[in-house]
């Protein structure tokens, strides 16, 4: 479905990620681990097309689509959740959820849509009316995942979706991630919570100063010592 | 009493065109970032264009304003294109020497063109006026305040119930968000500032029957629309059209009462009352919404 071969990318002068290698392949939940500055969030950025790559190229479904612009990535449905929420703070969420549905792929369906999303995560519902800017980091990050659901993606590309969020909130928000993993949805994590990323993904990335060190099967990294006490403190 | 309640009527019905111009401006500040200086000089270029269709062709103003809105959108959207796109991810001084650069331009070209003579037509309706319980209500007048009031509503309505007015919306309120549910940024902010383009020109029109034309008539015009859009609060297009009437009341009551040369001075006092009470004007929020 995805698949990055030798990508660099940065801002400025400073090159970030220094060729990176990945694959997605299509229905499987794929967690990039790695710690703060690694390059996780310039990675996903550059798959949306919010940064351009230097050199190497992106897939996806088997076209290079790395000079298309960020728009068109999401028609296409390349869709990023992002880091921090980035919702729309004076709209209401139902709002949100509509304009998750821009695109005209996704405008055809939107009632349908809706009802599924509505079904998944419940708590969307309840809040329709409520504007994005007031409600909980955990709510919010409710409706950032419920507005990705809207666009009908290809891939979902979830970019810490535990941010700042409680520990009790963190396990809600990871339910539901599952839930819509269930679904039968292709999904790149980007996290910082690796036993939580671990137990949720098939397979796992590991990057370290732009570079993939590690990777393999989520259950065989889950075991792995180097791993367990650089990223789990144990 | 009776003479109060005319002027009052008179102030708030000639709000009508400070909206106008202020809705366009608060439009282009919310969703772009950018203030636009030339502001003016595209509601002088509306009149002077109604003028010359009048003239020339024997044009009714208010046929003219049919006319002016499409040319105005086309007129906008050319430079967007041509002069803020290409600024777009520079600093905000290169906004302002661009948009200040062209009002610049546009009034000496006028100068140059039409010289600096006020122009005016005349109308047989300019005079017009409704009689009610004693009251004069002037025609050309009360087309303005009726159309400023339908512009802003329309534009709530296509801002919420339409896509195109939502990716704007959602612009406004987070560039990044929006490029990631697909909206074409770049579109929306010509849109936009065409359909600020379009106001201020659908303004120029309604104001050419009572009111002289001269290369920089924008200025006053612009220096109230500013005043308007901080004192409603960036952005909020309900809070540009209420200053505009308060300060058309303002500026007629005290032109009446007082003097006519204090009308600015009492403005401002009562923008910057505002100010003290409501940093971010009456209907401002920190963050920005269309």
């Amino acid at each position: 479905m995805l698949a990055l071969k030798n990508l660099r990318a940065g801002y400025g002068d400073i090159e970030v990620l220094h060729g990176v290698n990945l694959e997605v392949n299509t229905g499987e939940v794929v967690a990039l681990l790695g710690a703060n500055a690694a390059g996780k969030t310039t990675l996903i950025n550059c798959v949306s097309g919010l940064i351009s790559a230097v050199e190497g190229q992106i897939l996806f479904a088997g076209k290079d689509i790395t000079k298309l612009p960020a728009h068109e990535r999401a028609s296409i449905g390349i869709i990023q959740v992002c880091e921090g929420r980035n919702l729309f703070p004076d709209m209401t969420v139902e709002e949100n959820l509509e304009l998750g549905a821009y695109s005209v792929r996704a405008r055809r369906y939107l009632k349908e849509t809706l009802d599924s999303v509505y079904q998944l995560l419940p708590i969307l519902k309840e809040r329709r009316k409520a504007l994005a800017g007031s409600l909980s980091g955990g709510q919010q990050q409710m409706v950032a995942l419920g507005r990705g659901l809207m666009s009908r993606p290809k891939i979902l590309m979830l970019d810490e979706p535990s941010l700042g969020l409680a520990p009790v909130i963190v396990e809600t928000v990871f339910q539901a991630i599952k839930r819509i993993a269930e679904t039968g949805s292709t999904i790149l994590l980007v996290e910082q919570n690796v036993v939580k990323a671990l137990e949720i993904a098939s397979r796992a990335y590991v990057l370290e100063n732009g570079n993939i060190v590690m990777s393999g099967k989520a259950s065989d990294l889950a075991k792995d010592d180097g791993l367990r006490r650089a990223y789990m403190g144990i | 009493m009776d003479i109060l309640v005319q002027v009052v009527i008179s102030g708030i019905l000639f709000g009508g065109i400070y909206a106008l111009v202020s809705i366009g401006l608060t439009l282009i500040m919310g969703v772009m970032d950018i203030v636009n200086f030339a502001h003016g000089e595209y509601l002088m270029v509306a009149l002077y264009t109604t003028y010359f269709l009048n003239q020339l062709w024997n044009v009714d103003p208010y046929v003219a304003a049919i006319a002016v809105i499409p040319l105005f959108f086309l007129f906008g959207l050319l430079s967007e294109r041509v002069l803020i796109r290409p600024t777009l991810d520079k600093p905000a001084f290169v906004h302002v020497f661009v948009t200040l650069g062209l009002s610049i331009i546009l009034q000496n070209l006028a100068l140059l063109m039409f010289s600096g003579n006020f122009r005016s037509i005349s109308v047989p309706y300019a005079q017009y006026s409704y009689e009610i319980f004693d009251i004069l209500i002037n025609y050309p007048r009360l087309v303005i305040f009726i159309v400023g009031i339908l512009v802003a509503i329309g534009l709530h309505f296509f801002l919420h119930y339409t896509w195109v007015g939502k990716a704007i919306r959602a612009t406004a309120q987070n560039k990044n968000a929006a490029l990631l549910m697909g909206i074409n940024v770049q579109k929306v902010y010509a849109i936009t500032f065409a359909i600020g383009v379009s106001l201020v020109g659908l303004g120029g029109s309604l104001l050419m029957p009572i009111y002289s034309v001269y290369p920089t008539v924008g200025f006053q015009f612009v220096l109230v629309a500013f005043v308007a859009v901080v004192m409603g609060g960036l952005g909020s297009i309900k809070g540009a059209v209420i200053a505009s009437f308060l300060i058309g009341l303002v500026e007629t009551l005290s032109g009446f009462f007082i003097d006519p040369s204090v009308k600015q001075a009492l403005y401002f006092t009562v923008f910057i009352m505002v100010l003290l009470f409501r940093p971010y004007g009456l209907f401002g929020k920190k963050t920005k919404v269309a």
